[in-house]
């Protein structure tokens, strides 16, 4: 064997050997946490989700099915000098193409939240692991005079509400609804019609747009939306007389606190949102983990109310209240 | 072999830092790495206590547990445990937990002597049984009980002809709590309202006893009530078929059926179920029902705010005659041929063989032109109630064929409501001035509350039962049972 042969042999053996190591694409993996409460001023109904992230045997994440939710965590809430613990139960899950076992959550049922109050939170995962958070809850609304009060306006095409908050960089999610009554095989049935604030042409089509969440302290419907949400609740049926419409509408406000509407700015405001997941990292205020630990308080403006003639230019009965 | 060495010496050297290159450098490699998270500490402090059910504060904050549980999950240090409940005194532990140490704190809270309090219970007049806790502790008040675990208690009083009183009371640590109580006498009074025993409402109108010595009661706004001395039933719209929770007369005809008048016409309840009547299915007018009387015939006679109607079982006949004088208060049946009515505003009127005759104030000179009440001594004089109106004040007078004797009652604007005459020929006079009592003599009493334990002057009716009790109802004070001297 030459000596250049036996100097080959040696590097191409020290290549194959020194640096023979399949590449990883992750780095060592960390169990982390992602907790979601919006503790609500308008029910005492107050839920919670807890999941830990995961990780896939390959490169899809759809292929690890085990349901990541964690059971048997010690979840507690502080508010008004009270503390309420969280219990944990389940529902039946409605989509089972990815996880086969209930969908997880956790619940208290005996609190609801006021106006500037400070909440705290404190997650004793089963491992020992702690998730902690804070908030302040949102402040009261209240209604400008300058609101519409009576629909249709004079004068004008469109209806307006108009509110007002101390406290800064609160996102607001308005609704307005018709309230009616409608006879359905000699049954009054109680319903309600939401009422887009406009509607777009897409294609051929109108569609309705609703209210997001928003930083604006007014909404603006337009008075052709409430014709046609109007004339929607009969649509085609013929007998006009089946429906009677409450004299009085109504519209709520959603304030959300500041954590909250960090989190729905972030993510553009959409509410359908507010299930984090753990690898959003749009917002959190979870100390120990991610995800979002807020509130929102609900007001109801009760001054808009539809007269009497109009509602009966549409063929139905009106329901005088006090 | 030495030999070979030193022959490729060099070869040998370039080789050694060739490898030594590869190692060093060769498989250096930039790898991304989070940061190490450090377990959870893994001290535990047990808290328990005896008795249990004490709230965990750890470092002056709420835990929001209840002993015995433990603070898991926790770091090594010092920790103020305060456990907290109800009527005790706070007990506070300082514990220093090392290191993943688990920590047992059992806290007897009953060795500690402050923690026990006491109550004093006193009654006016005193010398009444006490039952503590559902134990009766033979024994009278005054009493001072000591050495009590914190917490509440129920206490009775129940004293000889008084009312029993049942209270509540609290026991706190270090403290003798003072309850005193004032024992209301029911020897001569018994009062029954909301507040004191199970009936509905304080807001009575009408009653009347049927055959089986059961008050029946008219309310204001909450139906009929049933009084069997035990048991208060309330007849209302939403548990039964009475035709308004408005009731405005009661009558009891002789198959002891209880026919209530109403502002939505007539219930007649047989104990089991009811019979309505009104404009829709009967001769009636009006459904505002205000007097309903019996002749010896069994026609019923029914005055309503339109007009007198009969009802003989099947036909009702109505009496429309004189147009504008036919709000009807109460009637009272002299004989089969002749029945006196009360009219609102248009005084005293007669229907004497099927024709109406009128008796003038101007004429007799009686309080005013609305009669609330009609009776008859047993002299046959015809007793009549006035409200204040137009034309007079409110009084009570009685007819004796010629002429009328006026008895002005209390102010001007006194409501004389209802009459009832008993069987000793006393007259039962219910007023918004209070109870008047016209004896055989025609000798008057009034009760008040200024002079008598009757809860309120606003009387609206009074009856007298088979045991000599007069049953008396009120606007406000609810019902009232009164003894009268044997």
């Amino acid at each position: 064997m030459s000596v250049r042969k036996a100097i080959g042999f040696i590097f191409i053996g020290v290549f194959l050997i020194s640096c023979n190591e399949d590449f990883n694409p992750y780095g060592d993996y960390v169990e982390k946490y992602a907790f979601t409460c919006i503790l609500k001023s308008n029910e005492n109904f107050q839920t919670a989700t807890l999941f830990k992230s995961y990780r896939p045997d390959g490169y899809d994440p759809y292929t690890y099915t085990t349901d990541p939710s964690i059971v048997g965590a010690d979840i507690r809430v502080w508010y008004n000098d009270t503390v309420f613990v969280f219990s944990d139960s389940s529902v039946t899950r409605e989509d089972t193409s990815r996880y086969k076992t209930p969908f997880s959550f956790y619940y208290n049922n005996k609190f609801f939240v006021g106006n500037r109050k400070t909440i705290e939170l404190e997650v004793l995962l089963p491992n020992g692991k702690r998730l902690r958070s804070n908030s302040l809850t949102p402040g009261q609304i209240t209604f400008d005079n300058n609101s519409e009060v009576i629909i249709p306006p004079i004068g004008k095409n469109i209806v307006q509400v108009i509110w007002k908050t101390l406290d800064e960089g609160t996102f607001f999610l308005p609704k307005l609804a018709i309230r009616y009554e409608q006879k359905i095989n000699g049954e009054v049935v109680y319903k309600e019609k939401d009422i887009p604030t406009r509607y777009v042409t897409q294609g051929n089509e109108l569609t309705p747009v609703y209210p997001v969440p928003n930083a604006s302290i007014t909404v603006v419907y337009q008075m052709n939306a409430v014709i046609k949400a109007l004339q929607e609740i009969s649509a085609s049926d013929p007998n006009k007389n089946n429906y009677a419409v409450f004299q009085n509408l109504l519209f709520s406000c959603i304030a959300f606190d500041q954590p909250s509407s960090r989190y729905l700015s972030s993510t553009g405001g959409n509410v359908d949102d507010l299930t984090v997941s753990v690898d959003v990292a749009d917002y959190s205020n979870i100390e120990g983990g991610f995800g979002l630990f807020g509130s929102y308080s609900q007001k109801k403006y009760t001054r808009l109310r539809f007269l009497q003639d109009y509602i009966e230019s549409f063929g139905y009965n009106f329901i005088v209240e006090d | 072999m030495r030999d070979l060495i030193i022959k490729y010496n060099w070869l040998f050297y370039f080789t050694f830092y060739v490898w030594l290159i590869l190692i060093l450098n060769g498989c250096d490699k930039q790898v991304s790495r989070s940061p190490v998270e450090s377990e959870p500490p893994k001290g535990f402090i047990y808290v328990n206590s005896v008795p249990d059910g004490f709230t965990i504060f750890q470092n002056g904050r709420n835990t929001g547990r209840l002993t015995p549980d433990s603070i898991s999950y926790i770091d090594a240090g010092v920790y103020e445990i305060t456990l907290k409940k109800k009527y005790f005194k706070d007990t506070t532990l300082v514990v220093n937990l090392n290191e993943d140490e688990k920590l047992t704190l059992n806290v007897d809270i009953l060795s500690n002597p402050s923690m026990y309090g006491g109550v004093y219970l006193q009654t006016v007049p005193t010398g009444a049984n006490i039952t503590f806790n559902d134990s009766v502790l033979n024994k009278v008040t005054p009493l001072t009980i000591q050495n009590l675990l914190p917490g509440e208690y129920s206490v009775k009083f129940d004293l000889y002809n008084h009312r029993d009183v049942n209270i509540i009371a609290i026991v706190q640590s270090s403290t003798i709590n003072n309850y005193t109580r004032t024992l209301r006498d029911t020897s001569v009074w018994v009062d029954y309202q909301v507040s004191t025993s199970d009936i509905q409402t304080n807001l009575l109108t009408a009653i009347t006893i049927d055959n089986n010595n059961i008050k029946w009661i008219g309310t204001l706004e909450n139906g009929l009530i049933k009084y069997d001395e035990v048991n208060f039933i309330n007849y209302n719209l939403t548990n039964s078929s009475i035709p308004s929770n408005r009731v405005k007369c009661i009558s009891i005809d002789n198959q002891n059926r209880i026919w209530v008048g109403t502002e939505a016409g007539i219930g007649v309840f047989d104990g089991s179920g009811w019979i309505i009547y009104n404009h829709s299915n009967s001769g009636l007018i009006s459904d505002f029902i205000n007097t309903i009387r019996f002749d010896n015939n069994n026609n019923v006679w029914i005055g309503t705010a339109a007009n007198l109607v009969k009802f003989d079982g099947f036909n009702w006949n109505v009496y429309n005659e004189p147009a504008g004088k036919d709000w009807i208060n109460d009637i009272y049946i002299e004989s089969v041929n002749k029945i006196w009515l009360g009219t609102k505003a248009d005084g005293i009127r007669t229907l004497e063989n099927e024709s109406f005759d009128s008796l003038l104030i101007v004429n007799y000179g009686y309080p005013s032109n609305t009669i609330s009440s009609i009776g008859a001594d047993e002299l046959n004089n015809i007793w009549f109630c006035f409200l204040p109106d137009t034309a007079g004040r409110g009084g009570v007078s009685y007819f004796n064929g010629n002429t009328f004797t006026n008895f002005l009652l209390g102010t001007f604007q006194n409501n004389v409501n209802n009459i009832f005459i008993d069987g000793q020929n006393n007259k039962w006079i219910s007023t918004t001035e209070g109870l008047v009592l016209f004896d055989n003599q025609n000798n008057s009493t009034v009760f008040r509350t200024s002079n008598s334990l009757i809860t309120t002057d606003n009387v609206r009716a009074a009856v007298r039962d088979q045991n000599g009790n007069v049953w008396i109802t009120t606007n406000g004070g609810g019902l009232n049972k009164y003894k009268p001297p044997r």
